[in-house]
């Protein structure tokens, strides 16, 4: 989807991680864990708190992404991490 | 006159037909696939599982029971095969030819120790010795994500003088609900109800258990690998910190009650009976007992004192 510059990508990210959350079935471990661990992440990242370091919440988002990917059932789970993942390659968001 | 009629007795052998004989089992054709570079070979139907255990490859499992339908939902068997653009489940995958598996990559490592720190950063995994050697193997740290992570935490339900639900301690395995189900009981009295991170095991209506369809054969406990059910014995032992294992004899034993011939394992400490299973390999009971054989001992204890 395309952004122009005046949108607030953080809170973007943010919706759409709490979709995730919501949209979750709960059958399997990485999906229904792995989608509020990342929206609790993204908001202590989003509010300036994060446990350790900056770099040690990015680290375990990119990890808990490639779990959720990698072992989830379902392609929601399988997707999830997507938006977030891609975002934090491509700008330094958070740093 | 007609001759008297005769009872049948036990010493004039009854006639019988013939026994049918069983049709030769089907042979199973045997396939090939590699597991970490060796070459196993499996009967056909097998599941990675098995072809991984056959080798001696010890794949850790939370959901699957060798009793019940896999249902593949705790992922913690992931394994990488070659051309999946995913992990796969090796409980529940079968094993195709020329197949080409590996059950210890840094990937299959890194989602194992990811959903074991899910778990236990989320449910109170102290009763769940084999998931606790899980995340000591795969050097899982759930205290990553923090106090004000959200657990399941809730106060136990105790609504009977039989069992125990504690789902803070569950981890949504399924396989109470598949022991209560088809798998063996049959009851339905309970189900996955709720969804997402809400998703809990509950009977209809989330109505308490002495007035649900359940029977209290406990065969859910049996098969509960968390011990977010237990027997109310084990649970108020617990309480009072007087449960100990290390202390525990196990008899194995036959079920007076009925004709059946269910094996009952009597756990019991200091000479006083704690609680009763069965084992999962039995022929008989494939680890399920009825109300009788699984509760029906406190007279042992009731008799004792009386005397």
């Amino acid at each position: 989807m395309p952004f122009d510059d005046t949108v607030n990508l953080k809170q973007i990210l943010l919706r759409i991680a709490t979709f995730f959350r919501q949209e979750t079935c709960g059958q399997c471990v990485p999906c229904r864990v792995g989608a509020i661990r990342q929206q609790e992440a993204l908001e202590r990242l989003i509010e300036g708190r994060p446990i350790g370091s900056v770099n040690q919440e990015l680290t375990t988002l990119r990890e808990m992404g490639q779990a959720m990917r990698d072992a989830s059932i379902c392609g929601l789970g399988q997707t999830a991490s997507s938006a977030l993942e891609s975002a934090l390659h491509r700008w330094s968001l958070f740093s | 006159m007609s001759d008297p009629i005769l009872a049948p007795s036990p010493l004039i052998p009854i006639p019988r037909g013939q026994a049918p004989e069983a049709p030769p089992p089907r042979p199973r054709a045997e396939i090939e696939i590699k597991i970490d570079g060796r070459a196993v070979r499996v009967p056909e139907g097998s599941t990675i599982l098995d072809a991984a255990r056959s080798i001696g490859i010890d794949t850790p499992t939370l959901c699957y029971l060798e009793s019940l339908t896999p249902v593949n939902v705790c992922r913690v068997c992931v394994v990488e095969l070659e051309g999946s653009r995913t992990l796969v489940p090796a409980c529940s995958r079968k094993a195709e030819p020329g197949m080409a598996i590996k059950t210890d990559s840094e990937r299959v490592r890194l989602s194992r120790r990811i959903v074991l720190e899910f778990l236990a950063s989320s449910v109170d995994v102290s009763t769940a010795p084999s998931l606790q050697e899980y995340m000591q193997r795969y050097g899982a740290r759930p205290e990553r994500f923090g106090a004000s992570a959200a657990t399941v935490a809730q106060p136990p339900k105790i609504d009977n003088d039989l069992y125990i639900r504690d789902y803070s301690k569950c981890i949504l395995c399924y396989k109470c609900v598949e022991a209560c189900g088809v798998d063996a009981q049959n009851t339905f009295a309970i189900a996955v109800a709720g969804r997402g991170f809400s998703a809990h095991i509950a009977t209809e209506y989330e109505i308490p258990l002495p007035d649900s369809a359940c029977v209290y054969c406990g065969n859910c406990i049996g098969v509960c690998p968390t011990g977010a059910l237990m027997f109310k014995s084990e649970y108020d032992m617990r309480q009072a910190g007087t449960w100990d294992e290390s202390r525990q004899t196990q008899t194995d034993t036959i079920c007076g009650y009925c004709g059946v011939g269910c094996d009952l394992t009597v756990h019991a400490q200091e000479g006083k009976i704690v609680r009763v299973t069965s084992p999962l390999d039995h022929s008989v009971t494939h680890g399920n007992l009825c109300i009788k054989g699984r509760f029906g001992w406190q007279f042992v204890e009731i008799g004792k004192s009386a005397k």
